[in-house]
C-alpha cells in the first residue's frame, strides 16, 4: 500500500478541475495537461503544474497515450486519473501506465476488457444469470444474422453500436422492412464513430427508465453499491439531466438491482468505481417492473454529483484510496441515502434553434450559488469555448430533502444563472423541470424526444400565486428600455474613445504646461 | 407624474443637468421609439417608450449587466453580444435587438431592402468545414445542401434558402471559418 503523491489528470474540462480539487483537498499534488486550445482553461489554472501535450484535436492531444505517459514520468507523477471520455476507458492505456509503474485510478486492464465491451459484458451477465434484454450476445455477422435473430424475439428491435456509446451507432427497427437501411445506417455510424462497424440487437422496450446504479470495488474484494441515477431525460440517447433517487424506485427493486451490479462486477475481478447501466420497466399500477442490464461504464461517470450529494461521500476520494491499495471504509449497510439530488448538463448548444453548438467567447457570466447549490463548472468569464471537444460547460447540481424541493431549488438556481456570448441549453431545463410530468416523476427514456417535437409553452415562468398590487410592465418592455441603456451606454463610450486618443497624446503637453504655469 | 418630454428632431441633446437620446430600437421584429432623458443627479431616468412615460433607475453592475428598477420591480439584465447579434437576456428569456440612432434610419433602411439578388451563405459557428458540396457557376435549388461544416463533434449542413447560380465558392474542405464568414455567395 503506497500514498499517491502526485496525480497526472488526463482529462480537460469540468471533470478535469474536479479530479484536481480532489486531490488538493487530499493534499496531493496536481499534473494538468493541456491542448493548444486549452492552454488558459480552468483546469490548467487549477493544478499545481501544466505541461503542454499538442494541437487542439483530441486525436493530437488528449488521445496521445504516449506522450501522457511521458508527461507522467518527467513530472514523477504516481497516478494517472483519466476522468470520463477521452483514455478513460482504454484498456491498452490502463495497461501501459501498469507497466510504466503508473497507477491507473481505475479498474485493471482485463476487468475493463471483460466488462468495458457490451457483447462481452452482456456475457459476463448471462453467465451469472443477470436479466437482460432479449437480443444477440454477440455481434452481428449479416444484415440476414439480424433479420433472423429479430423475428426469434419479435419486433420492434434496437440495432447498437457493440464498441460504443452515447447514442451514436442506434436504430430502432419497428419491422423487417426497416431493417436494411437501419442496419447499414446503424453499422457505417459504428464505424466511423468507434472504429468498428460490429453492431448487435436487442428487444426494444416501451417506455422503460435508464436507471444505473453506481458500485464501489476495493483491491481486497469488497464490492458495494451505492443506490441509483435515474437518467431517463435523454435527447437521442444522451443523457441531459439526472437524479437520485429515482422517482419510481422502491427499495426492493433497488437492493435487487444493487445485488446484481455488485455481482456482475465482483464476477470479473473489478476495482475501482463503476457503473451499470439497466432498462427499468413501469408495470401498469406505477410499480417498478422487469429490470435488464445494458451495460457497463468502467470510469466515473459524469453524473457522479448527485450520488455523492445523497450518500455523502466523495468518489474521487474513494477512487484515490481504492488506487492506493486501502480497503473500502464502509460497508454495504453503512451507505445511507438521504434527500433528493437533481443535475443539469449545461451545454453550448442552441436548443432554440436545432440544437447547433455554439462554441465562442463567454463575455457574461452569472453563476448561481446559495443553499443547495453545487456548480462543477470549466469555464468563466472571458474562456472562449474550443469547437474541438464536447460541449459542455458546466454542471448545475440541486440537492433538497424532497424531490419537489430540489426541482425548485434547482428552478431558482437557473433563474440566477447567466451566460452571454454564447448560445446555451439553460432555458430548455426550466421548461422540463415545471412540466407537469416531470414533476410527477412520469418519465422514461422518450421523454424528452416527445416534448421537444411539441411547440413550446409561450411562458416558462412559475405562475406567482398572489396578484401584484403594483402591476409590471410586459417583460418585453422592459427589455426594450435595457436595450435602449445599453445602446445609448455602448454609443457613448464610443464617443469617449474616439475622443480619447487625441486627449491621451496632449496630456503630457496639458501637464507640462500646467507644471510651466506653476513654476 | 413628470411632463411628458417632447420628441425633440435632434437625436441627442444636452439641456441642464440631463441628456435626452432618442433611438429607434427593433426589438422581437417590433419597432419601438424610446427616448431616454437622463437625471445625472440620481442616475435615474425618465423614459418615453412610444409615447408613454416611465419612470426607471439603471445602475451598471458590471459592463454588460444592468440592474432596472421599473415601479419598484427589479430585473437583472444582461447584454448578449456575438458576432452575429445583439440580445438582451432577462428572466431566461433572450430578445434580440437593433438600436439605430434617429438621424441614421433612412441610410440603414435603404441599406436593408431585402429585394437584392444576392444570397450570402455565412458559417452560423466558428468551425472546420467538411465538405464543399458545389462549385462556382453551379445551379443550386431551394433547400440544396451547399457545405457541410463541423463544430463540436456536430455537423450541420447549409443550404440555399432560394434557386440561384453559384458566383462564388470562398472556402474549401478542411478550412477553418469564424462566425459570420461568408462561405458561398448565390446570384437568384
Amino acid at each position: 500500500m503506497a500514498n499517491i503523491g502526485k496525480v497526472l489528470v488526463a482529462n480537460r474540462g469540468e471533470i478535469a478541475l474536479r479530479i484536481i480539487r480532489a486531490c488538493r483537498e487530499l493534499d496531493i499534488r496536481t499534473v494538468a495537461l493541456y491542448s493548444d486550445a486549452d492552454r488558459a482553461a480552468p483546469h490548467v489554472l487549477a493544478a499545481h503544474e501544466a505541461y503542454r501535450l499538442g494541437p487542439a484535436p483530441a486525436i493530437d492531444s488528449y488521445l496521445r497515450g504516449d506522450l501522457i505517459l511521458d508527461i507522467a514520468r518527467r513530472s514523477s507523477a504516481d497516478a494517472i486519473h483519466p476522468g470520463y471520455g477521452f483514455l478513460s476507458e482504454n484498456a491498452d492505456f490502463a495497461e501501459s501506465c501498469e507497466a510504466a509503474g503508473v497507477k491507473f485510478i481505475g479498474p485493471g486492464a482485463a476487468a475493463m476488457r471483460a466488462l468495458g465491451s457490451k457483447t462481452l459484458a452482456r456475457q459476463a451477465a448471462d453467465a451469472i444469470g443477470i436479466p437482460r434484454v432479449p437480443g444477440s450476445t454477440t455481434g452481428l455477422r449479416s444484415q440476414e444474422e439480424a433479420l433472423k435473430v429479430a423475428l426469434q424475439i419479435g419486433y420492434p428491435v434496437m440495432l447498437k453500436a457493440a464498441a460504443g456509446g452515447g447514442g451514436k451507432g442506434m436504430r430502432a427497427v419497428r419491422n423487417a422492412d426497416e431493417m436494411e437501411s437501419a442496419y447499414a445506417g446503424a453499422s457505417s455510424e459504428a464505424e466511423r464513430a468507434f472504429g468498428s462497424a460490429e453492431v448487435y440487437l436487442e428487444k426494444l422496450i416501451d417506455r422503460p427508465r435508464h436507471i444505473e446504479i453506481q458500485i464501489l470495488a476495493d483491491q481486497q474484494g469488497n464490492c458495494i453499491h451505492l443506490g441509483e441515477r435515474d437518467c431517463s431525460i435523454q435527447r437521442r440517447h444522451q443523457k441531459v439531466i439526472e437524479e437520485a433517487p429515482s422517482a419510481i424506485m422502491d427499495d426492493q427493486t433497488r437492493q435487487s438491482m444493487g445485488k446484481a451490479a455488485v455481482r456482475l462486477a465482483q464476477s470479473a475481478g473489478y476495482c475501482n468505481a463503476g457503473t451499470v447501466e439497466f432498462l427499468l420497466e413501469r408495470q401498469a399500477n406505477g410499480r417498478p417492473g422487469n429490470f435488464y442490464f445494458l451495460e457497463m461504464n468502467t470510469r466515473l461517470q459524469v453524473e457522479h454529483p448527485v450520488t455523492e450529494l445523497v450518500t455523502g461521500l466523495d468518489l474521487v476520494h474513494l477512487q484515490i484510496a481504492i488506487a492506493e491499495g486501502k480497503p473500502l471504509p464502509l460497508s454495504q449497510q453503512e451507505v445511507e441515502h438521504r434527500g433528493h439530488a437533481i443535475e443539469c448538463r449545461i451545454y453550448a448548444e442552441d436548443h432554440e434553434n436545432g440544437f447547433m453548438p455554439s462554441p465562442g467567447t463567454i463575455t457574461r457570466l452569472l453563476q448561481p450559488s446559495g443553499p443547495g447549490i453545487r456548480e462543477d463548472s470549466g469555464i468563466y468569464e472571458g474562456w472562449s469555448v474550443p469547437l474541438d471537444y464536447d460541449p459542455m460547460l458546466s454542471k448545475l447540481i440541486a440537492y433538497a430533502p424532497t424531490r419537489a424541493m430540489a426541482i425548485a431549488r434547482m428552478l431558482r438556481a437557473l433563474e440566477e444563472y447567466a451566460i452571454g456570448g454564447i448560445r446555451t441549453n439553460l432555458g430548455l431545463f426550466a421548461r422540463i423541470l415545471r412540466e407537469p410530468d416531470f414533476q410527477a416523476g412520469e418519465i422514461d427514456t422518450g421523454y424528452l424526444d416527445r416534448l421537444l417535437s411539441q411547440e413550446p409553452p409561450e411562458i416558462v415562468r412559475s405562475p406567482i400565486s398572489l396578484p401584484d398590487k403594483v402591476p409590471a410592465f410586459p417583460n418585453l418592455d422592459v427589455a426594450t428600455l435595457a436595450a435602449g441603456f445599453f445602446s445609448s451606454r455602448s454609443r457613448a463610450d464610443r464617443q469617449d474613445g474616439e475622443s480619447h486618443p487625441a486627449n491621451n497624446s496632449s496630456q503630457w503637453k496639458q501637464t507640462a504646461r500646467r507644471e510651466g504655469l506653476r513654476s | 407624474m413628470m411632463e411628458p418630454l417632447p420628441l425633440s428632431d435632434e437625436s441627442s441633446s444636452t439641456s441642464g443637468a440631463g441628456t435626452t437620446t432618442t433611438l429607434e430600437i427593433e426589438i422581437e421584429g417590433a419597432q419601438r421609439l424610446l427616448q431616454l432623458r437622463t437625471d445625472l443627479v440620481d442616475g435615474s431616468y425618465d423614459v418615453l417608450l412610444d409615447g408613454q412615460l416611465i419612470h426607471a433607475e439603471a445602475r451598471m453592475i458590471r459592463p454588460g449587466i444592468l440592474s432596472l428598477l421599473v415601479n419598484g420591480h427589479a430585473y437583472r439584465c444582461l447584454l448578449d453580444e456575438s458576432a452575429e447579434e445583439t440580445s438582451v437576456q432577462l428572466e431566461g428569456r433572450r430578445y434580440l435587438f437593433r438600436a439605430e440612432d434617429l438621424r441614421s434610419l433612412s441610410t440603414r433602411r435603404k441599406k436593408h431592402s431585402p429585394t437584392g439578388g444576392i444570397q450570402t451563405i455565412k458559417a452560423p459557428m466558428p468551425g472546420r468545414i467538411i465538405r464543399v458540396l458545389v462549385g462556382a457557376g453551379e445551379h443550386v435549388v431551394a433547400q440544396q445542401a451547399l457545405v457541410a461544416i463541423e463544430a463540436m463533434k456536430m455537423q450541420n449542413e447549409l443550404k440555399a434558402s432560394r434557386a440561384g447560380k453559384v458566383i462564388e465558392v470562398r472556402i474549401e474542405a478542411g478550412a477553418t471559418v469564424r462566425a459570420g464568414e461568408t462561405l458561398v455567395r448565390i446570384e437568384s
